[in-house]
């Protein structure tokens, strides 16, 4: 497999050659790849954004959009870190669903591989039960928790080892109680369930439920953010339950490690110039994406926490 | 409503909306028919080049891709056996026996008008029906999607062909199929074998055109015909009009329209479903059943009506509660976002003319289908047809190459599709029916997901399974559906020594 | 039109497909114990679902196995051959697994002409000039429809740098 890229690369090359020598970048097609489906949340989040990139990335500059789906974003992901570091591959990353993957350690590459280059956005998680439900809070919830014979199910849009499950064994820890996660492995069915009153309690993504939320048919019961979001103030945080769970779902945008740190700053600002154009805000303004613009060196950081943090969760409670 | 709707009409009629719902129309069918191309792709791709365009026009060229895609996979489907999505592939089992027959026109038409009644019935519905049809699909929980998996499951038994084990042994293997990959609840790792490449299973549209795409390449090939079809054929004249005998396809397309529309509002259950179940459906209350499978065209119409039903219901819960209802319904959210338009009851309140456009763009694609598609169908597609057969093996294969490798660019998926090809190619000389793998393939994961969360959240009390009363109707249904073939066995038997 | 062979080959008469038959149903009973053995190390709750399915197949695998065997004995082993053409099948695979190697190693465009011109040659057809045609117009079509209008990738192509200048 590798060689066989490496024979179409090199001829690739050669051809190339023939024009000119290191011209100024990007001179060709940038490739991004995408590690979830078209259509996807990430996926409409990377072609919105490469429209406005190639604006700000100046002359003809071009990304084309590439799917590699499968495995939980594990192949997307395996091909960026994988890419030649030549600023010509990079690739959309969703923390902390990367990180779990990588400390379970069964990824061919290690977070060391990528090059982290601007974060985006930034999902919160959210607890949520039915309009009808009894629990008006976090402590109405444990408390019946603790009383209950059997642990309440909690519905969850991801899959066992999803960040909302991993988050959800943080917080039965923390309160001291158990509850049952049911799987459902997508946002659309467990938001239906939920809606419909099939299960008692779900977590998923607060744009996931924000409209849904705010037109009353679900309540936020509690949002895993340090702070309140500006979208839904009225949704009381983890935090100030005393619990301190904190987690979200993001998407950023990194490459292989060994890109040249011109490339890798050229990238950074055009990302910050593409989120900062009024028609790409006033777009994400609508949808209400909650974006998060985080530089090179921050979202490096903010994606070493999320491993040392899901290292330890791991060692107490492996999710797997 | 009605002020609502009043105030839509110029709008939806304007010149540039017009343009915009044929452009997506045109868009769609050609996605449509491509195989492996899906029209959620075509929408990824044309969603961002909408921003900063009216809302109208954007919404407009969505709706058309939306109903020309789900017509377009039924053209390869008659003409070369060759699903173009997973939803036409009830659509071969008679529409390419048409083609084989010498009515590939007919058969066309037929799917044509079919899938149009079908879209026009759902977008009906869509305006009319939303509110009441929005509680309801709310009334399905994991135990209502279990029984609805296996009422699917359960019309395999009018498919499984005059060789019960057969039968079973294909539906068998689909189910099996369906089990690779990793189980969400603990992450197990099942016949993966350490690919990473079937962490998630196989994709159904790689093993669908494997299924149904590959063993024709090599049947052609074996009987090297080096002529076309002749031009006749495709002519319509001699062939009979499907608008002509409507009193007799009326109850079919009542039916379809009527399971399509069902299904559709149901988040999760998909085309494929409704083309099955409204196919199964007519071939139960056939006179003449033995015949669905041989060139029947009510089988097509029931297809294609149950198909192009399915449309428009599947945005119900994605307009009303933002719960899209398939993956198409889920793209076109995304597009209403990026407009600001919330889903939910209050876009009803705060953009009614852009909602009430936007379905009565719905209705108006589906009356352009009818022109768009009758044109391009057979004048340009059936077309094809009359190129010598042994050429059209290898530009089959291309495409469908093509169109494999694209859904999740992985060359791992065309060995897939060889291998797939090469074992569908020994099933069909074997008199092994390929629609029963298809169905136990596409439904089998969806029947154990829902039976395990079903347990999960009722404790691991089985009796929850027929705790509430659409569970029970359900089930019923299902008995029903197996039970008809052999009452009818039974009731011939009886009747034959009389 | 021109030459037009018969389609149905005289071979057919004679051969019984029943050895496939019986081969075919032993080869899925073999795999549904191999999915069981394979099964066997899941934890229960992922297991019970292949397992029963895989039990099933094998039963009813066998069941047919052993039906085309009495069938032999009696002497009315299930009629009709395996194959319409038995060499042009193989050659129709071989061109298959070529191909696909092919496609893999320098990409779509290249092999696809040449099976377009090569695969109906193979099986006696000799308008070379309608082959090509129909191969460059199918190769075109999908660059334009794939790579260019929608930004779907193809594998990667020894013409791909030359495209790209074309762009």
């Amino acid at each position: 497999m590798l060689k066989r890229l490496s024979i179409t690369a090199t001829l690739g090359a050669a051809l190339l050659m023939a024009g000119a020598a290191r011209a100024e970048y990007p001179e060709k097609p940038i490739e991004m790849i995408v590690a979830f489906a078209p259509g996807g949340g990430t996926d409409v989040a990377a072609r919105s954004i490469a429209r406005y990139m190639e604006k700000y990335l100046g002359g003809n500059a071009r990304i084309g959009v590439v799917n590699k789906p499968g495995a939980g974003g594990e192949i997307g992901w395996t091909a960026v870190a994988q890419a030649r570091p030549d600023g010509y591959t990079i690739g959309f990353i969703n923390a902390p669903a990367i990180n779990a993957l990588v400390v379970e350690g069964k990824t061919k590459f290690k977070m060391a591989d990528l090059q982290p280059i601007a974060n985006l956005v930034y999902d919160p998680g959210v607890l949520v039960v039915p309009k009808t439900s009894s629990y008006a809070s976090l402590k109405d919830l444990i408390d019946a928790a603790k009383e209950a014979s059997t642990p309440i199910v909690i519905g969850t849009s991801g899959a066992s080892g999803s960040s909302e499950h991993i988050a959800l064994l943080n917080f039965q820890r923390l309160a001291g109680t158990r509850f049952t996660p049911a799987f459902f492995g997508g946002t659309a069915p467990v938001r239906q369930a939920v809606l419909g009153g099939h299960v008692p309690a779900a977590t998923m993504n607060l744009s996931e439920a924000l409209q849904i939320a705010r037109e009353g048919n679900i309540r936020v019961i509690g949002v895993m953010s340090a702070e309140r979001s500006p979208y839904l103030p009225d949704a009381p945080t983890f935090r100030e339950a005393g619990y301190d769970v904190v987690v979200g779902a993001s998407r950023g945008i990194a490459a292989p490690k060994g890109v040249p740190a011109d490339i890798v700053a050229r990238l950074e600002k055009a990302i910050d110039q593409a989120l900062k154009d009024p028609e790409y805000l006033d777009a994400a303004r609508k949808a209400e994406i909650p974006l998060q613009y985080l530089a090179s060196s921050d979202f490096k950081a903010f994606l070493d926490r999320a491993t040392t943090d899901l290292e330890a969760t791991w060692k107490a409670t492996p999710w797997k | 409503m009605i002020d609502a709707l009043l105030h839509a009409i110029p709008l939806v009629f304007a010149p540039m909306n017009i343009l915009a719902m044929v452009i997506g129309l045109v868009a769609g069918l050609i996605v449509g028919c491509l195989p492996g191309l899906t029209v959620v792709t075509g929408l990824a791709v044309l969603i961002p080049l909408t921003f900063g365009l009216d809302p109208l026009f954007a919404l407009g060229m969505m709706a058309g891709m939306y109903n020309g895609g789900s017509y377009g996979g039924a053209i390869p489907a008659i003409l070369m056996r060759v699903p173009g999505t997973p939803a036409s592939v009830a659509t071969v089992l008679d529409g390419y026996k048409m083609t084989q027959q010498g009515k590939a026109a007919y058969a066309l038409q037929v799917a044509l008008l079919s899938g149009v009644i079908g879209s026009v019935l759902s977008s009906v519905a869509l305006i009319l029906l939303s509110p009441p049809l929005v509680s309801f699909s709310l009334l399905f929980g994991p135990i209502e999607y279990f029984w609805l998996g296996i009422l699917g499951l359960a019309t395999v038994s009018s498919l499984l062909g005059d060789d019960l084990p057969k039968g079973l042994i294909a539906c068998g293997i689909g189910l099996l199929i369906g089990a690779v990959g990793q189980d969400i609840s603990n992450g197990t790792e099942r016949f993966t074998f350490g690919q990473l490449d079937l962490l998630d299973g196989f994709s159904a549209i790689v093993l669908l055109t494997g299924l149904f795409a590959v063993p024709p390449v090599l049947q052609i090939v074996e009987e090297a015909v080096k002529t076309g079809m002749s031009g006749d054929k495709l002519k319509l004249h001699r062939q009979g009009s499907a608008l002509s005998q409507w009193r007799f396809f009326t109850p079919v397309w009542i039916r379809s329209s009527i399971i399509g529309i069902v299904i559709g509002i149901l988040p999760g259950a998909g085309g494929s479903m409704s083309s099955f179940l409204a196919y199964n459906e007519a071939r139960r209350v056939a006179r003449n059943p033995e015949t669905f499978g041989h060139g029947n065209p009510e089988g097509v119409a029931a297809s294609e009506c149950g198909n192009g039903a399915d449309n428009a219901a599947s945005l119900i819960p994605a307009l009303a509660l933002g719960i899209p209802g398939s993956g198409v319904a889920a793209v076109i959210l995304g597009g209403l976002l990026v407009h600001g338009l919330r889903p939910g009851p209050q876009l009803f309140r705060e953009h009614p003319d852009i909602v009430y456009g936007f379905m009565l763009q719905f209705l108006a694609t589906s009356f352009l289908l009818a022109i768009v598609g009758g044109l391009a169908a057979t004048r340009i597609f059936g077309q094809v047809l009359r190129l010598p057969r042994i050429v059209l093996a290898p530009v089959i294969l291309l495409f469908v190459t093509i169109g494999v490798y694209s859904v999740n660019n992985s060359l791992f998926d065309l060995w897939v599709l060889l291998g797939v090809g090469l074992v569908g190619y020994v099933l069909e000389r074997l008199d092994y029916p390929s629609a029963p793998i298809v169905l136990g393939l596409l439904l089998g994961p969806m029947v154990e997901s829902q039976l395990r969360l079903a347990l999960t959240i009722s404790g691991g009390n089985a009796a929850a399974l027929v705790s509430t009363p659409i569970a029970i109707v359900l089930a019923l249904l299902s008995a029903a559906i197996l039970l008809t073939p052999a009452w009818r066995l039974l009731r011939q038997r009886r009747g034959a020594p009389a | 039109m021109e030459v037009t062979e018969e389609a149905a080959p005289a071979a057919r008469a004679g051969g019984s497909r029943s050895p496939v038959e019986i081969a075919f149903a032993l080869a899925l009973v073999a795999v549904s114990i191999g999915a069981i053995a394979i099964a066997s190390s899941y934890p229960v709750e992922s297991a019970a679902y292949p397992v029963a399915i895989a039990a099933g197949t094998a039963v009813l695998g066998l069941w047919i196995a052993l039906r085309e065997l009495l069938r032999r004995r009696h002497g009315v082993p299930t009629p009709g051959a395996f194959a319409h053409h038995a060499p042009r099948l193989v050659v129709a695979v071989a061109a298959l697994v070529v191909y696909f190697a092919a496609v893999g190693l320098i990409g779509f465009i290249l092999p696809s002409l040449a099976l377009c011109i090569l695969l109906p040659a193979a099986a006696g057809f000799r308008r070379w000039g309608l082959s090509a045609l129909v191969g460059i117009v199918c190769v075109v079509a999908i660059l334009l429809i794939f790579v260019y209008a929608l930004g779907r990738p193809i594998p990667d192509d020894l013409l791909s740098p030359l495209l790209a200048k074309l762009r």
